[in-house]
């Protein structure tokens, strides 16, 4: 087993606490949903258990295009449709997803990798705004795990580069969740009113 | 000269037509009425145009499916196996569920999906009915197939059974099939889809097989005590295979573009059919209520109801010779032909409205 199943394993172990945490939004653990599919499939890949390695370039490529501004558009608007039901959550990922697919298809491999920046400077210029540490830490350590990642870094023959990209990120999203909790505005009345909307 | 190329599509043509004929005259065998002129011409005006446009569509769809398959397919596929197609045609099914179910509930795709609905009547030409613009959103959820590594071959063969076997379920001719109900797609059930009854109101969205519908909670047998009236519950009132297609469009972005919020801007588009602004009981174009007014058959003159049924003979030849010769054709003179297509449906629209308006005031 190398170090990238084990980081790998990191993740999942943190995106399935996401997931399985009732008190974070909807949005956020859909977004940690997908990430946690990819790592997973990271796991089975380079433990050599069972490589299915373009299932699992097509979840990071979902997650970079699709999860991320997911997870930034649920801390952004917490009490949003995205953040607060599975249907508006599962809209945004499939369209999303599609505009991925699309730009993957189009050979624009800048896309996914554009979308998350994006979406992870929206985070971090949000948390210090808010002048909140915990997210401002969660936000620059998705950060770090971006660029570090892209620029290739690595302390071999310990860690690779994807290994910092699955720390950093496990790191981030789990302290981005836990601060989810502390958003007091995503009241009941919140949720009840995009579910009300639905219903309508 | 372009060198004529046959595709099923182009044998599948005149061959739908020959069914919808059969069914015309065994309905009048039987003594009953499932056809009226103007909306089985209609329908397949419509069906003729999106196949116009699909064609262009469909290649979108297929390059798309062949790219991802070939960039993340995962597993290899023994062509020769029973399984492989057997599974094909089941996720296949369970894709298409999804797809008519967004298509259903979620407003922005219903734009595109209504104009199969739009018809009162139900019958063979029906499934003919078929949106022009619902291709930009479809081929998304046909994706895990392709990253599943399901070959295009498979994929395109497959698609083409499961919206073969769809088109013998648009009929009044036959009853319940008994045992089958219990987990195909049947004519019965399918009606029940088509219907504007509140019971039938987002059910039965399976392509062959119904238990997709059981298993998700959508399944709706037919009532013998209350007979499915076909449609939308605000009738489309048109012939114009044109406006057909973009007549709840229009009203989506008036509705949104009415709506102060961004909020509700975006619910016009990504919210169901039925949602209306809080606090605003008229909002636009809604599913929930039921105008009471049917479509009416207009009192059109005979010789204008035959300029339209000569229009879609024509235009059914000149598909044909489109779809046998496109391939050979640069992608600018497709789309002229297309645009062309769209014109001449729209004009037949026209010409049927104006006279049905007269005919009216007189």
């Amino acid at each position: 087993m190398n170090s990238l199943a084990l980081s790998d394993g990191v993740l999942l172990i943190a995106t399935l606490a996401i997931i399985m945490k009732p008190s974070a939004s909807i949005g956020i653990r859909l977004s940690a949903a997908v990430f946690a599919a990819a790592a997973f499939l990271g796991v089975l890949r380079f433990s050599t258990l069972l490589p299915l390695p373009g299932m699992h370039s097509f979840f990071s490529g979902l997650g970079a295009s699709a999860a991320y501004p997911l997870l930034a558009a649920a801390f952004l608007w917490p009490d949003s449709g995205v953040a607060q039901s599975w249907r508006f959550a599962s809209i945004f990922l499939i369209i999303a997803g599609a505009f991925g697919l699309v730009a993957s298809a189009l050979e624009f491999s800048l896309w996914g990798n554009l979308l998350a920046i994006v979406a992870v400077v929206a985070l971090l210029l949000r948390s210090m705004k808010n002048r909140d540490v915990k997210a401002t830490m969660g936000s620059s350590s998705l950060l770090a795990a971006l660029l570090l990642f892209s620029s290739q870094f690595s302390l071999p023959p310990v860690l690779q580069p994807g290994d910092f990209l699955h720390l950093f990120m496990a790191l981030g999203l789990t302290l981005m969740a836990t601060r989810s909790l502390r958003f007091p505005q995503q009241t009941a009345a919140a949720v009840q009113s995009v579910n009300q909307a639905s219903l309508d | 000269m372009p060198e004529f190329v046959f595709s099923p599509t182009i044998i599948l043509i005149p061959l739908l037509i020959c069914f919808v004929v059969i069914e015309l005259g065994v309905s009048r065998l039987l003594g009953r009425s499932v056809y009226t002129f103007q909306d089985s011409i209609t329908s397949i005006n419509i069906g003729i145009m999106s196949q116009f446009v699909n064609a262009t569509g469909a290649v979108i769809s297929a390059f798309m499916y062949a790219i991802i398959h070939a960039k993340y397919g995962t597993f290899t596929w023994d062509l020769t196996s029973p399984f492989t197609w057997i599974f094909a045609l089941l996720l296949y099914d369970f894709m298409y569920y999804w797809v008519h179910r967004t298509g259903h509930e979620v407003n922005m795709f219903w734009a595109s999906h209504i104009t199969h609905h739009s018809s009162e009547q139900f019958n063979l030409s029906t499934a003919l009915r078929q949106a022009s613009t619902g291709f930009y959103f479809k081929w998304v959820f046909y994706m895990p197939l392709a990253i599943l590594g399901i070959p295009v071959q498979v994929f395109v063969i497959i698609g083409l059974i499961d919206l073969l076997y769809q088109v013998w379920v648009h009929t009044r001719l036959v009853g319940r099939l008994g045992w089958l109900e219990l987990f195909l797609v049947t004519p019965s059930n399918h009606r029940v889809h088509h219907g504007k009854n509140d019971y039938c109101i987002d059910k039965n969205y399976g392509g062959v097989f119904s238990v997709w519908d059981r298993l998700f909670g959508t399944y709706a047998d037919e009532r013998v005590d209350e007979p499915v009236r076909f449609g939308i519950k605000t009738p489309l009132n048109s012939w114009n295979p044109v406006w057909s297609n973009l007549h709840y469009w229009v009203g989506m972005f008036r509705k949104a573009g009415a709506q102060s919020n961004w909020r509700d801007k975006l619910m016009c588009f990504f919210g169901e059919p039925v949602w209306v602004p809080e606090g605003n009981s008229a909002g636009g174009i809604k599913k929930s209520v039921l105008t009471g007014e049917e479509a009416q058959e207009p009192d059109s003159p005979a010789l204008i109801r035959l300029s339209g049924l000569l229009m879609t003979v024509i235009s059914a030849g000149l598909l044909v010779l489109y779809l046998g010769s496109k391939q050979q054709l640069p992608a600018f003179v497709q789309i002229f032909i297309a645009s062309f297509a769209v014109l001449a449906f729209a004009s037949v629209g026209l010409l049927w409205a104006k006279t049905s308006r007269r005919g009216a005031a007189s």
